[in-house]
């Protein structure tokens, strides 16, 4: 019996003792994935590396892009939306969202930024080097939106740094114009990694160099009044840009925007989103948002009210309550239809499996929409069209594969050559408000022109006209709200006299005016108005006073619980002045 | 307290034996034995010096052939043996038997391993079988509730087989889990995952870390025979860096030895939601409307222009909610030899809820066989089968059902003329039909789960046991999303979608210590030493595809979209020493000292491993002859204990310390990112805990009275930093593309408490009466944040502060603005301090400035700006106590049981009612109480405005209501602000407003049953039979106006209790059950 008993322990003994002495027994990392240290070693895991900056971190801003950029500058109404009425304030959820979406965006060009340039000898230098490249370009953009959006704000040069010392709840803001410097320093890094030319949809050098254009002519009425140097170096950097880079405008306006011309040559930096793989935030939703409700077959679609303000119609020249559908089914501005949808257009590129999109049809005909409600939902009687790729099929045919609930694989254009066309035509009125340099004419003229067939070059080009101008180009790109909030730098009056002129309010009864024009083909105007009793806002409730030049600006209240963490936040706290180029560095 | 149906092994040879001669002499004596609480049921009486015997019935009466001058022997577990002589002249007999002190209570379990609970030192409570039987639950934890102090236990859900949040001892730790661990039979019981998207059902049921599955909804209740659940350090340390939270050790049923018994167990059950929020119904939100109309809100609207034509509406809470009707049934069997014992039981529960469309069952086998196969060999099998399947429905939070019904407004039907279901679309604002949505859409959880283990217990040499043990938990799961298409007009959905994920998982434990045991003259001492080492393995894999052919099939095989494909698999491992050592001196002085060594492989090479030590000392003076003599008649028991110790905690999942890099797909091609920032240092998380506690019996134990002070800390606590949103990881963004800030040990938290238990029997005899109190008081505070001073942020729903927890003060408190009435004109709002949407510019405007009639906010800091700093500390969920108290009654064959629970001084935030009192919207359904909210009216209603006015900067202005010199309240004292659909003052921001008192009292339950005499069962072939009849949740007392006052953790946000966004309400119960054996 007792042999039996020492066997059994023996036995028992050694199989659990075996099993926990062995060291390995505890050691497991992460199995189902790479990690920090097994990642960034070869060049294609470096590009790899940064290819989701240019989607996933900027997922929770698609909401602020067009609010921000667009509500607040009058091209979009939507009844009783904050951005519209400017109450905005620091609980607003979609900046909330906008605003983390932004600093993670820093947060993770700063970490594969030290990633990839603490990765061993074997990366090649041109793999680094674009690699890097592209998450300083990544990091500037997303500065300069924070900077435009929230003036001041504090600079984070590099996130594990910062929380590794532990004084990130007692940071300042910093100037505004100190910011601009460090955006600036950020993009010369930039393009001294970045290649002449990248893979498809990549930023390259030119990217860069286009995107510091435009952040040289924002910087230039920071000190309240325009900086002529400012202005040259944007017109020096643009036209660098226009006659190097190779890239040329797409001929058709409303080709820019369609799926298959995601990486066009227009198109200088985007988000490049897609459906393919269905990882949330990887994916594009505008069209939810901004999409008439059945207007693809996911049943995500919810934009029917968030509409082109009545403002944005009359800068097109079209009155809806004056003129005759004519005066809009046959304008001459090809980016009108481009922009947004109107009684009487006509679509072939949308819903092309049903023979395209008729926007009144859809709106009366169930046998052709079956949620046809028979009404007008839109309060301003249009609908947009940017943004939107179509239903199911029309992605399919767009890109290959198919969209889902919320997923679209449409990209987003953050900064497109006429873009920098219009930034180097405005750079060169310099501080005197007008020009008729033939380059810079030139530079304006292709816009226009491409937009409007039979516009005549003009002699001269006014600062008046570009402002107008790049309303029309840009509307629905989330660009609007900065045009403005530049210009406050130095000529605040103009910018609050502007706003408060716009037409911001909505129609009265079109379903009756709709119904007849699509029963008739009569288009007869009777009890249809404007909403006149609904006052302006009051624009100043976004506004501070600059703490330098002593004129107000436009700014959007930090999160309420930073304030909370860290009062130096606060709206009414003054940022400090940081001597950028002494005290960071990309070596 | 008897046992019913115990028998002692003494009664086994009963009648068995030839009659000896001398029994021709005996007579025929009755008696009855009865202890100090009344009849003993199953004592045996023996006559001394014979096999004669035989056991006492259901009254303690016994019949039996003896003759004068012979000795009866009465004997029951637990008491004395009593002897009493056969006279000539008495035939019956009544004896009273007394407690044997020195055995005075039961065994009980303590991790790896048992004690005497005399030679307890640490603070541990035992739950019996009747705890458990006691309330119609589905899942384990739900038995908590109330019944033992130290421990709160709050449901996180009315839906079936939901889960409990359990807190040993107050929340000592921030991670997302603080629950205590649980073991089944010594094995570590495998949650599973706790949220929905572990288990393949993404968001379907919030976003937050915890979801209401609940892993102990897998055992059936009925297997359960104990529970024991072990508070303080000296107890729990034995577990070490798994301890932290408590622990909860759960013994199954085993067998007895004897002839088969067999029981059914059956209970059918109803469930009915009895309250409603008081909505408006149609006629009221037609007034409302046009009030809103009247205040140049909003147009007219000709189908709402005279309410009085007008019906009810839709009543979308009588829609959504249902009475549930419920069944459970379970068999047993169990028996054996005296080398083999054997309990196997099968039981099967089904249970709808309340909101349509959820239910729950569960099909779950057990077999427990204990051998004895050699003298020094001892066997032991225990394994369980379960498979449960849920339907789930997203009850909570802004997309959820409870929201649905009650905002979606009465004029919308819920079918159309042809039965099909209607939808609406209005401004802003589409609705999915809330009944469609939940019929339609599919969110099924399939769980299976074999647990189990097999252990020897060697005895090589007296008084040295070895037991070796391997326990196993393998389990598997299925989530199941489906999303048909639907076609209701305004709202549809063209494509649908299914998505599968099984998940599963394999567990190991291997356990071996050595226990050696010695009694020595007065001197008894334990030693024992140990090892273990558990590792998990886990994979998943996820198909989803949309486009399929038909809704008929949910395989997402057959879709036409592209398909998406998730695989992911790790592992975790612990391994272990450990060692505790118990001296006990005559029962009086008892020291226990326990040791533990873990290493984990949850963190960096490193930090891996750590000790955890737990010293404790009792004092039993009772047994103390000065104490005795002086107070012996009255102190049955009296017992001090002191412990300290220290326990860790290491749940922050696998790799926290590293940085994993994973796929994401983008259009420039599959990428990489990393997830989290690294902190290569993180280490354990170590709490200690000191225990004072003090046992009085009284009157042989007829009152006992247990008090349990506590403080316990727990530092360097596992925790994600907390970060500002600028350093741009935030927990608002997407987790998808987040980067996490890293892992650390960052935070201090003390809790410390008070714990009473007083047991009675006030009456004894006929008709008794049992008395369970039990009342627990605990104070918790963040003491420090490590480095950081950000404050712990809760979100309601998505990335709405609604709790913040400062250095020093209490955990997850209500963070708001505190109201002051509403502004009564322009001077008051002049006069006032100036809120930020103040018109600097004079230019006052009821659609973009503040106005008469808002909110007026405290400006706390009195910096005459009301602005975020004047935000504070609106009210802590947290309890100043929780109670509960049990009576039971019995008399003759009917027992009465009444189970009273309740928690004093908590706030629950309404968050519901914010959504329903917003007022800043037509389209969505409001409580009736907005209809007396703040109305306008013009001061001068002839005033002119034909040319239009100046409203303060130059504007014109054409109406009475937008001129803020000619406004003014029509009914000052409102309390509710103005009904405004810009609300530009934000009067719907979080405020003490939504704060209500969550204090309650609930009558938990009441049993009463009935259980018939074995003498009539005996016809019928029974052993014994009891009916019952159960009401659960029959009334609750409290002054909050939601639903339930009882809300538990958040299921949308970490660092938030007590928020209400549509729980699903804990509904009545009415059972009938019956109990057999045979």
């Amino acid at each position: 019996m007792k042999f039996n008993i020492f066997k059994f322990s023996l036995f028992a003994l050694a199989l659990s003792f075996g099993l926990t002495s062995c060291d390995d027994f505890l050691d497991r990392p992460a199995e189902d994935s790479y990690n920090e240290e097994n990642y960034y070693q070869t060049d294609a895991q470096c590009i790899a590396g940064v290819g989701y900056l240019y989607s996933s971190p900027w997922y929770d801003l698609q909401r602020g892009y067009f609010m921000i950029g667009e509500m607040l500058s009058g091209n979009i109404f939507q009844s009783n939306n904050a951005y519209v009425s400017f109450t905005v304030n620091g609980s607003d959820q979609n900046l909330k969202l906008a605003a983390a979406s932004m600093w993670s965006v820093i947060a993770h060009a700063n970490t594969v930024y030290n990633s990839i340039k603490g990765a061993p000898e074997s990366v090649s230098t041109a793999a680094r080097n674009t690699s890097m490249g592209e998450c300083l370009t990544w990091k500037a953009m997303a500065y300069f939106y924070l900077v435009r959006t929230f003036g001041e704000i504090p600079i984070i040069h590099d996130n594990a740094a910062s929380l590794a010392a532990g004084d990130y709840n007692s940071v300042t803001k910093v100037k505004i114009a100190d910011v601009y410097d460090y955006i600036i320093l950020t993009l010369e890094k930039a393009r001294t990694l970045l290649p002449k030319s990248n893979s498809a949809g990549r930023i390259d050098y030119y990217g860069a160099t286009g995107l510091l254009a435009k952040v040289y002519l924002n910087r230039a009425g920071v000190t309240g009044s325009l900086n002529a140097g400012d202005m040259a170096k944007a017109a020096q950097y643009a036209k660098e840009v226009i006659d190097e880079s190779g890239r040329s405008l797409m001929p058709n306006y409303e080709d820019i925007f369609r799926l298959q011309n995601n990486t066009c040559e227009e198109s200088l930096i985007a988000w490049r989103w897609t459906a393919n793989g269905n990882v949330w935030t990887a994916q594009n939703s505008l069209q939810c948002d901004l999409g008439m409700q059945g207007f693809d077959e996911f049943g995500d679609t919810w934009g029917d009210w968030t509409c082109p303000t009545v403002d944005l119609q009359e800068a097109f020249g079209i009155k809806l309550l004056e003129q005759q559908p004519d005066a809009w089914i046959n304008n001459v501005d090809t980016r009108l239809k481009g922009t947004m949808m109107l009684p009487g257009f006509f679509y072939s590129y949308f819903w092309q499996d049903k023979g395209g999109f008729d926007y009144l049809r859809f709106q009366f005909d169930t046998s052709y929409n079956s949620g046809a409600a028979g009404e007008v939902k839109p309060g301003t009687g249009s609908n947009i069209v940017k943004h939107l790729y179509g239903n199911a099929n029309d992605h399919v045919a767009g890109i290959g594969h198919s969209a889902a609930y919320m997923y679209n694989s449409l990209a987003t254009h953050l900064l497109r050559l006429s873009d920098v066309y219009l930034t180097y035509a405005e750079a060169m009125t310099g501080t005197s408000g007008s020009t008729s340099d033939a380059s810079a004419i030139d530079a304006f003229y292709a816009v226009r022109s491409r937009a409007i067939k039979n516009y005549e070059r003009p002699a001269t080009v006014t600062w008046n006209d570009i402002w107008k101008e790049r309303r029309l180009e840009f509307a629905f790109e989330g660009d609007r709200w900065y045009d403005f909030v530049r210009v406050s730098y130095y000529n605040p009056d103009f910018c609050i006299k502007e706003l408060e002129n716009q037409k911001r309010n909505q129609f009265w009864n079109l379903t009756d005016l709709y119904k007849n024009y699509y029963e008739t083909g009569s288009w007869t105007v009777t009890n249809q108005g404007y909403d006149e009793n609904t006052s302006a806002p009051n624009v100043q409730m976004l506004m501070k006073k600059n703490q330098d030049t002593g004129k107000l600006m436009f700014q959007l209240p930090f999160a309420t619980e930073d304030v909370t963490t860290n009062p130096n936040m606060a709206t009414s706290a003054d940022g400090v002045h940081v001597d950028v180029y002494a005290t960071y560095s990309y070596d | 307290m008897t046992l019913l149906g115990y028998s002692p092994v003494t009664y086994a040879a009963g009648g068995s034996s030839p009659l000896p001669n001398e029994v021709q002499q005996a007579k025929k004596i009755t008696g009855t034995v009865s202890d100090a609480m009344g009849p003993v049921i199953g004592a045996s009486v023996v006559i001394k010096g014979t096999s004669t015997g035989v056991a006492t019935d259901f009254d303690g009466n016994f019949t039996m052939q003896a003759k004068p001058g012979q000795t009866l022997v009465i004997s029951y577990i637990g008491y004395l043996n009593k002897e009493v002589k056969v006279t000539a002249g008495q035939q019956h007999y009544n004896i009273t038997i007394e407690e044997d002190k020195q055995m005075l209570d039961e065994v009980v379990v303590v991790g790896y391993g048992t004690m005497k609970k005399s030679d307890i030192s640490g603070a541990s409570v035992s739950l019996g079988e009747n705890a458990v039987k006691g309330s119609i639950i589905t899942s384990l934890d739900q038995s908590l509730q109330g019944r033992a102090a130290g421990v709160t236990a709050v449901s996180t859900s009315g839906a079936p087989g939901s889960s409990s949040a359990i807190r040993v001892r107050g929340t000592a730790t921030i991670n997302a889990n603080a629950e205590p661990l649980y073991v089944i039979d010594g094995v570590i019981v495998q949650s599973g995952g706790q949220s929905g998207a572990a288990y393949g059902l993404g968001d379907a049921l919030g976003n937050g870390s915890v979801s209401t599955i609940s892993p102990l909804s897998t055992i059936d209740p009925a297997d359960i025979v104990s529970m024991e659940i072990l508070k303080d350090a000296s107890a729990t340390a034995i577990y070490g860096a798994q301890g932290a939270n408590g622990v909860v050790l759960i013994t199954t049923k085993h067998g007895k030895s004897g002839e088969a018994k067999f029981s059914y167990n059956g209970m059918v059950a109803w469930n009915h939601q009895g309250k409603r929020l008081d909505m408006m119904d149609l006629r009221q939100y037609a007034q409302f409307y046009n009030n809103l109309v009247s205040q140049g809100e909003l147009q007219a609207n000709a189908n709402l222009a005279d309410p009085s034509i007008l019906g009810k509406g839709t009543n979308w809470q009588d829609a959504v909610f249902q009475t549930a009707m419920q069944h459970s049934h379970q068999i047993s069997a169990q028996g054996g030899t005296d080398k083999v014992q054997y309990y196997v039981s099968a039981g099967y529960m089904s249970q709808e809820g309340t909101i349509i469309g959820s239910k729950f069952d569960r099909l779950s086998v057990r077999a427990n066989i204990d051998a004895q196969l050699k003298s020094w060999l001892k066997l032991g099998v225990n394994a369980t089968f379960s498979d449960t399947n849920d339907d789930l429905k997203l009850a909570d939070s802004d997309e959820g059902l409870i929201n649905y019904s009650l905002t979606t407004i009465p004029s919308i039907p819920i079918y159309n003329i042809d039965g099909s279901y209607s939808s609406i679309s209005q401004e802003g604002y589409t609705n999915p039909n809330p009944i469609a949505l939940a019929m339609l859409d599919e969110i099924k959880l399939n769980r299976k789960k074999l647990t189990g283990n097999i252990f020897f217990e060697v005895t090589p040499i007296k008084d040295l046991v070895w037991h070796a043990e391997l326990g196993y938990d393998i389990s598997s799961s299925k989530g199941d999303r489906w999303k048909p298409t639907v076609n209701l007009g305004t709202w549809t959905r063209d494509d649908n979608y299914a998505s599968v994920q099984k998940n599963s998982s394999t567990f190991w434990q291997l356990k071996n210590y050595i226990t050696y045991s010695r009694t020595f003259g007065k001197h008894s001492a334990t030693a024992m030493v140990g090892q273990e080492c558990w590792k998990s393995r886990y994979d998943y894999n996820n198909v989803a595809n949309t486009s399929l052919p038909s809704n008929e099939v949910h395989n997402p095989q057959l879709g036409d979209g592209t398909p998406q494909i998730g695989v992911g698999y790790g592992s975790s491992s612990m391994a272990s020493f450990f060692t505790r050592w118990t001296y006990s001196y005559d029962s009086r002085y008892n020291l226990t000292y326990t040791y533990r060594y873990d290493g984990s492989s949850n963190f960096g090479p490193d930090k891996r491993w750590a000790g955890f030590h737990s010293v404790a000392g009792s004092w039993r003076f009772s047994n103390e002859k000065f104490i005795e003599s002086w107070a012996g008649k009255v102190l049955s028991n009296g017992k001090l204990r002191i412990g300290w110790g220290q326990t860790g905690n290491s749940s922050i999942g696998g790799y926290a310390w590293g940085v994993s890099v994973s796929a994401i797909n983008t259009a420039l091609g599959k990428s990489y990112r990393p997830n989290n920032i690294a902190n290569k240092s993180v280490q354990w998380e170590s709490q200690e805990q000191w225990n004072v506690g003090l046992d009085l019996g009284f009157l042989n134990d007829r009152i006992n009275l247990t008090v349990d002070w506590y403080r316990k800390q727990s530092e360097e606590m596992l925790m994600r930093l907390q970060v500002p949103i600028y350093m741009g990881s935030s927990e608002i963004s997407n987790g998808s593309s987040r980067l996490a800030p890293p892992y650390g040990n960052y935070g201090t938290i003390r809790n410390m408490g008070v714990e009473i238990a007083l047991n009675t029997h006030p009456l004894v005899g006929k008709f008794q009466w049992d008395s369970e109190f039990q009342i627990s008081f605990n104070k918790n505070k963040l003491v420090s944040l490590g480095d950081s001073d950000t404050p712990l942020q809760g979100y309601g729903q998505w990335s709405d502060v609604v709790s913040l927890t400062h250095v020093g003060e209490s955990l997850f408190s209500f963070y708001g603005y505190v109201t002051d009435g509403v502004y009564t004109s322009q001077e008051d709002i002049e006069m006032s301090p100036k809120p930020v949407k103040y018109p600097a510019n004079g230019g006052f405007a009821k659609g973009t400035t503040v106005w008469i009639g808002d909110t007026k906010y405290k400006d706390l800091n009195g910096d005459g700006i009301i602005d975020e700093k004047d935000q504070t500390n609106i009210g802590s969920p947290m309890p100043k106590y929780t109670f509960g108290w049990t009576n039971t009654f019995r008399w003759n064959n009917f027992d009465l049981s009444i189970f009273i629970n309740g928690s004093y001084g908590n706030k629950v935030a309404n968050y519901l009612k914010m959504k329903l009192t917003h007022m800043n919207s037509a389209w969505t359904n409001q409580l009736v109480d907005v209809m007396d909210c703040t109305r306008l009216e013009p001061i001068d209603a002839s005033k002119d405005y034909s040319a239009g006015v100046d409203r303060g900067d130059g504007q014109l202005v054409y109406n009475w209501y937008d001129d803020p010199t000619n406004v003014k309240i029509t009914n000052p004292g409102a309390g509710m602000p103005r009904a405004s659909i810009q609300d530009p003052n934000d009067n719907d921001r979080w405020s003490d407003r939504y704060i209500e008192n969550g204090s309650y009292i609930r009558l938990k339950n009441v049993t009463l049953g009935y259980t018939f005499p074995k003498k009539m069962l005996r016809y019928i072939g029974l052993e014994s039979l009891r009916v019952y009849a159960n009401l659960q949740n029959l009334w609750t007392i409290t002054d909050y106006s939601g639903y339930d006052p009882e809300i538990g953790v958040s299921t949308a946000s970490v660092n938030v209790m007590g928020l209400d966004n549509g729980r699903y309400p804990s509904p009545t119960t009415y059972s009938f059950g019956v109990n057999v054996s045979f």
